[in-house]
């Protein structure tokens, strides 16, 4: 008789692009995970990073086409590649995630910048986990992401599981501040600024979110492909247009 | 009478395959048989083996405590969900 195993491990990723909307440069990757109990899909944030990190020895690629670029109304639309590949446990001591961000597709590889992101398990409750992380992104930056300066975000996740009935429900709150992630209402000018989140498992296979910056409020969904490390993401980027950048971004990410 | 569990390293769940409504599905976690597990795993467990999703398992100590080691820590959880997510790691 064949033998299915259940691993809780393959990482599969979603697109980081989308993290502060509108930022010229592509931020570090935003890692996912499965849903661990297989029920209800893992609870990603669009639009903010999250702490819980990928498994040791586990990299992604994918590709998110944005538009209007920018968020700039009549820039058309443009993608990104980006990858990355996760050292460390953050249970034992740091999981560490080095990303790839090549910033359009056309020409592919003339603007782009690296990340490195660490995180830590920092607490665990009878059905929570929280973990704290940070992230430097914009690194070595070339193209028009080197008009840029370094960025830099502390951030932390809180996953708690809700029981309803036999079935748990998961949801992920973030919270964290970073540097130049806040576009005031004039559309020019960004500052430093604090950010919130929050994600649900919807179905097995989709989670919903909302996130917000102190200027921008933003909407996103996952999917993931059944029996595969692909995922999804759809995400409305300054719904309300305060600072007139409002974005659609659509992301496809290979785990492996 | 709280049970207790070892979900020990990675969490791997050798199961059935191909079961359907009605079957028994036996789910072996590491250490042998007489364990108890929460009841999200073990309804993941089943909606992996007969594909159908499962929303509901009844007498699995839902008020039962989970104990995962991981990373050379010992957790003791309630949610299954959270087990499996540090189990992960391992």
């Amino acid at each position: 008789m064949s033998r299915k195993i259940l691993l809780v491990s393959s990482m599969f990723a979603t697109l980081g692009t989308s993290i502060f909307a509108q930022s010229e440069a592509v931020m570090a990757p935003q890692p996912s995970l499965p849903s661990p109990s297989m029920q209800l899909a893992f609870p990603t944030v669009a639009g903010a990073p999250s702490a819980v990190a990928p498994k040791s020895g586990s990299g992604f690629v994918g590709l998110t086409y944005a538009t209007p670029r920018g968020g700039v109304s009549g820039a058309g639309g443009d993608g990104d590649f980006v990858a990355g590949y996760s050292v460390g446990s953050p249970l034992e001591n740091l999981s560490l995630t080095f990303g790839l961000a090549l910033t359009g597709l056309d020409p592919l590889g003339d603007a782009g910048s690296l990340s490195l992101s660490a995180s830590r398990l920092a607490h665990v409750g009878e059905s929570s986990a929280t973990f704290v992380g940070a992230t430097v992104s914009n690194l070595a930056a070339w193209g028009v992401n080197s008009n840029r300066s370094e960025q830099f975000t502390v951030y932390a996740s809180h996953i708690l599981a809700l029981e309803k009935g036999n079935v748990e429900v998961p949801l992920q709150f973030v919270v964290g501040y970073g540097t130049d992630n806040t576009r005031q209402s004039d559309g020019i000018t960004v500052d430093d600024g604090a950010f919130a989140g929050v994600g649900v498992g919807v179905t097995s296979n989709m989670s919903a979110s909302m996130s917000f910056t102190e200027t921008q409020m933003n909407l996103g969904a996952s999917f993931s492909i059944p029996d595969s490390t692909i995922s999804t993401s759809l995400n409305l980027l300054d719904v309300t247009d305060n600072t007139n950048r409002q974005q659609v971004t659509l992301s496809v990410a290979y785990g492996f | 009478m709280i049970k207790k569990i070892l979900v020990s390293a990675t969490v791997t769940m050798a199961f059935a395959n191909s079961a359907f409504a009605g079957d028994t599905v036996t789910v072996t976690a590491p250490g042998g048989a007489g364990q108890t597990i929460g009841p999200g795993v073990i309804a993941a467990a089943i909606t992996r083996a007969t594909s159908v999703p499962v929303s509901s398992v009844s007498s699995l100590t839902p008020s039962g405590e989970i104990t995962v080691v991981a990373g050379g820590t010992t957790y003791v959880v309630t949610s299954g969900y959270i087990a499996t997510l540090l189990a992960y790691y391992e």
